[in-house]
């Protein structure tokens, strides 16, 4: 017989063993570190990550004893500041990211799987063909064409992401609306709406956390990896990407100028992902990683 | 009314009449006390909790009881193959007779070479799922002759002739075609037959069956019980045969066990369970199964209550909370198996007669 | 199951129809005159003409696609104007570099992979299980380009065991091949380690089990012949990672594959290059995964009927 008190303390002991697991205690306090930077970096440094300074070029780090914590880079500018402004836009277009190819796809998968036959056919044979295609390769010909810039690469990512969701939406609706559950509903006379609402996206939200915590990993790491290219975030705003891309000239000198950067984004990722496999672990306990 | 020294020490033990007078041994495994737990993490699940039965030679053993009574964790726990990170098996033992030797196999490795050499070819065990039980990307011939060849030294094509032969045994039709057919390719009649060749394909001394006709449709599930039966005779095995189902206990066992959240309730003979069933779980079983001689205005009665959840197994007797009978004693104390006619036994505070 | 294999081929020409279609209707659609993009900036009005002729620009959409189809089969996809020389040889020239850097990556990754994940399913929950696991998430998290060039700062700068760039040798593929193969190292031990598991929970392995085996004859044999089917799936991903991948190692590595070639194109705006490459992409996998279908037939006996 279940009471409400035995399920809110249910929800408590769940709550509670998620927040023991040590995976997602470790990453989870890594990001929160991380978002912390992103949003006082002004406060946090006091040097301004556009000022060049050619005087002061290539310093090597100087820790706590100097000025600039982590050495400058070939442009004089402040390592540490840059990468705490890189923070900001990594994590902001990876957010925004996710939202928008999350909206897309879920939106789209919960379609294809109410209403099946000639709309679920199109969209998934689309999905396929460019689930196939290696991202990169897609974003940099698309990219190409349309410029560098922000919005730009927000919304190539998001195209070319919408369809890891679609596919997880599609397939869990199909197992729901076959499912007893939705028939009562039905039956019963649920409009649509409340039906999509209610009824099939309150059992998806957990499948699509965990989705979206792995794709918010490998689209900092996209990201990343399409402004080291040049073909990212333009060069005027620091990005962790474009920082390492700098520095590469450099790597026998000034190591430091890679190196910094490039750690940034292993373990901004590496949170993330520690994250994302610890409420896996919690959510699908057979099977773990 | 005769009561053995183990039993007044309060272990108990079972141990057949024809034993007791010193005749010979027939008995092939002796189950004593055996516990077997699993650790998980909402606690200790106490699956058999003190079990102990014996199979006799060329006999047919029921075990009875709903699911998650622990019939099929005592059967896996006599195979050896309990999986041991959450499993265990705490104590207890499992006496194997063979000719004049008896060897405990709980003392032996369960992935030693020991185990091994008898998991398959003294003990073969089948289950419930002929489809998933069959590995999908061989033939069913491959996965039986694998089962003659490990065990037995004969040729390539000694061995398929042997599965043939057994399939054959098992009345499947066209056996050399057939033995290169895969799992899917057979119907879910034909695929149990196939596991039964397989099982038997070593002539064991015991053939174990887990809910091995659950799967299957009623009048399939009727030709696979007489195969069963003709199997037993013609090659001499016992069988230790697991099952809710009471009608097809009626049908294959000689004697019958009762079990209800890991402890034996009653053992009986299949006649004497039948015509005269003592503990209250039992009766209540017998009750809630519809009869062609019922008229259509009698209910059928169901056992009042749920089984509880396994790792909150009551302090007392297991049944108190559902029994009709119950009393004060059944919620403090667990009640022993006393034998209360010749061969009957029942674990029940109510029949204090011994 | 010859109707399988049929409608699977069927498919993968309907799919690469799609994409040629895509193609053309992207350049078309693109803004500014098509064959002046197709053209370097120095030509004359007269070759931008020759080839609006040539393209049918003037004709309706369904002939010039025809047109568009008859030079794709033929492989005649225009010049590159950065190379100054056919697209398809330029192609041919580069790729088979990328395919020996893919090729022995994924190699690498299987070897290592593999048996990675294997022992990570069997002793699940132990101590093997969490260092490799835990080595397949760094794998998946790092940068590929900062993994370059961590490797070339600490083998090729300090110790001087490897060269930093270019091919010739097998030590300039050492370094490559290892930042190449991180990622799909760790998304293949992943992988066979969750496939492993489904497969260790199936009953059919508790029966080879109740059988006698031993059990690494049941891990072997009878788990390992199952596996192979999301093994083969897993290898058809990462062909399309791998090509992602080189993309950014042949840039930090002076590797002169299609990566690199890519990049070059699209900083040039060499569109007859980057337009053909897609093509190409398009092409290698969609072969692959049809490939990979037909694997499956193979592997798993109950699609052959």
């Amino acid at each position: 017989m279940l009471d409400n008190r035995k399920v809110i303390s249910e929800r408590k002991k769940k709550i509670q063993r998620i927040l023991r697991n040590p995976r997602i205690v470790w990453g989870g306090l890594v990001i929160v570190v991380l978002l912390f930077g992103a949003v006082f970096a002004p406060y946090l440094s006091s040097k301004d990550p556009l000022k060049q300074n050619l005087l002061s070029r290539l310093m090597a780090p100087q820790g706590f004893s100097g000025p600039h914590l982590l050495g400058t880079d070939s442009l004089g500018r402040d390592i540490f500041s840059r990468i705490l402004y890189g923070a900001r836009i990594s994590l902001t277009v990876g957010f925004l990211t996710v939202i928008i190819s999350g909206v897309i796809g879920v939106m789209l998968g919960l379609f294809a799987g109410y209403y099946k036959g000639k709309t679920d056919s199109i969209l998934s044979r689309a999905a396929d063909i460019q689930l196939s295609i290696p991202v990169i390769i897609m974003a940099i010909v698309l990219l190409a064409m349309v410029g560098p810039s922000v919005f730009n690469i927000i919304m190539v990512m998001a195209i070319s992401r919408w369809m890891l969701y679609f596919r997880l939406v599609r397939s869990l609706v199909f197992s729901l609306m076959a499912s007893p559950m939705i028939d009562a509903a039905r039956v019963i006379g649920v409009s649509r709406r409340r039906l999509f609402v209610k009824h099939l996206l309150a059992n998806l939200w957990t499948p699509i956390i965990v989705v979206t915590t792995q794709q918010m990993a490998q689209i900092i790491l996209l990201e990343a990896t399409l402004s080291f290219l040049g073909v990212g975030i333009p060069p005027s705003v620091p990005s962790w990407g474009m920082m390492v891309s700098q520095g590469r000239n450099y790597i026998e000198t000034a190591w430091w100028v890679i190196t910094f950067p490039g750690l940034a984004i292993f373990v901004a990722t590496l949170a993330i992902n520690f994250v994302g496999d610890g409420l896996r672990d919690f959510l699908d306990p057979r099977r773990r990683f | 009314m005769s009561a053995t020294v183990l039993e007044i020490f309060s272990i108990p033990v079972a141990v057949s009449e024809a034993e007791k007078k010193g005749f010979i041994r027939l008995s092939l495994i002796e189950v004593i006390d055996l516990k077997t737990c699993f650790h998980t993490e909402d606690g200790v699940v106490r699956a058999v909790d003190g079990v102990s039965f014996t199979i006799e030679k060329e006999k047919t053993l029921g075990v009875v009881g709903e699911s998650g009574c622990g019939k099929s964790v005592a059967a896996l726990s006599i195979m050896g193959l309990i999986p041991s990170p959450p499993g265990r098996i705490e104590s207890g033992q499992i006496l194997y007779h063979e000719n004049r030797d008896c060897i405990d196999l709980l003392t032996l490795d369960p992935k030693g070479r020991d185990m091994r050499s008898i998991r398959g070819r003294k003990i073969a065990m089948i289950f419930q799922e002929p489809m998933t039980s069959l590995n999908p990307v061989f033939t069913i011939g491959k996965q039986i002759i694998e089962a003659i060849v490990i065990h037995q030294r004969l040729s390539k094509k000694e061995a398929r002739g042997k599965a043939i032969d057994m399939l054959q045994a098992v009345g499947i039709p066209s056996p050399g075609e057939r033995i290169d057919d895969y799992p899917h390719q057979l119907s879910g009649g034909m695929r149990q037959r196939a596991m039964i060749a397989m099982a038997l394909s070593c002539h064991p001394s015991l053939l174990i069956a887990d809910e091995p006709t659950t799967a299957l449709d009623v009048t399939i599930q009727a030709q696979v019980l007489d195969l069963m039966n003709d199997l037993r005779a013609q090659f001499k095995a016992a069988i230790l045969f697991i099952t809710h189902d009471l009608g097809v206990i009626a049908q294959m066992a000689d004697e019958v066990t009762v079990m209800y959240l890991g402890r034996i309730v009653e053992h009986a003979s299949v006649t004497e369970i039948f015509d005269h069933p003592r503990h209250p779980y039992t009766l209540g079983l017998m009750k809630s199964i519809p009869s062609l001689t019922m008229s259509k205005r009698e209910r059928l009665i169901p056992i009042q209550g749920v089984v509880p959840e396994l790792w909150e197994i009551p302090r007392g007797c297991g049944f108190e909370p559902r029994c009709p009978h119950a009393m004060k004693l059944c919620r403090e104390q667990s009640p022993l198996l006393k034998e209360v006619a010749p061969l009957h036994r029942v674990a029940c505070w109510l029949d204090s007669s011994g | 199951m010859t109707l399988y294999i049929l409608k699977r081929l069927g498919q993968a020409l309907v799919a690469m129809f799609v994409v040629a279609l895509a193609v053309f209707l992207l350049i078309r659609w693109a803004p500014g005159d098509p064959a002046r993009l197709m053209l370097p900036e120095t030509a004359s009005k007269e070759e931008v003409e020759a080839l609006r002729v040539r393209l049918g620009l003037d004709r309706p959409l369904p002939v010039q696609f025809g047109w568009f189809l008859k030079d794709l089969v033929n492989l005649d996809l225009g010049t590159s104007f950065f190379y100054n020389r056919p697209v398809a040889e330029i192609i041919g020239l580069h790729f088979p570099r990328t395919a020996l850097l893919g090729g022995v990556s994924l190699v690498l990754s299987l070897v290592i992979g593999i048996p990675l994940g294997i022992i990570a399913a069997v002793k699940e929950g132990r101590l093997a299980d969490f260092v490799a696991m835990g080595f397949a998430v760094i794998g998946q998290s790092v940068p590929i380009f900062w993994l370059g060039f961590m490797l070339v700062l600490v083998f090729s700068i300090k110790f001087h065991w490897f060269p930093t760039s270019g091919t010739g040798t097998w030590q300039h593929l050492v370094l490559p091949a290892t930042t190449l193969s991180a990622f799909t190292m760790a998304l293949i031990s992943r992988l066979v380690r969750s496939g492993m598991l489904d497969i260790l929970g199936e009953d059919y392995i508790r029966t080879a089990r109740a059988k006698g085996l031993s059990e690494a004859l049941v891990i072997l044999r009878h788990g390992f012949r199952n596996l192979m089917i999301p093994v083969v799936t897993v290898v058809g991903m990462s062909v399309g990672v791998l090509l992602a991948g080189s993309v950014v190692t042949e840039a930090v590595f002076a590797w002169p594959g299609v990566g690199l070639m890519i990049m070059t194109a699209v900083s040039a705006r060499d569109y007859p290059l980057i337009q053909a490459f897609t093509l190409f992409v398009a092409f290698v996998v969609i072969c692959v995964n049809l490939i990979v279908d037909l694997l499956y037939v193979y592997l798993d006996p109950r699609i052959r009927l």
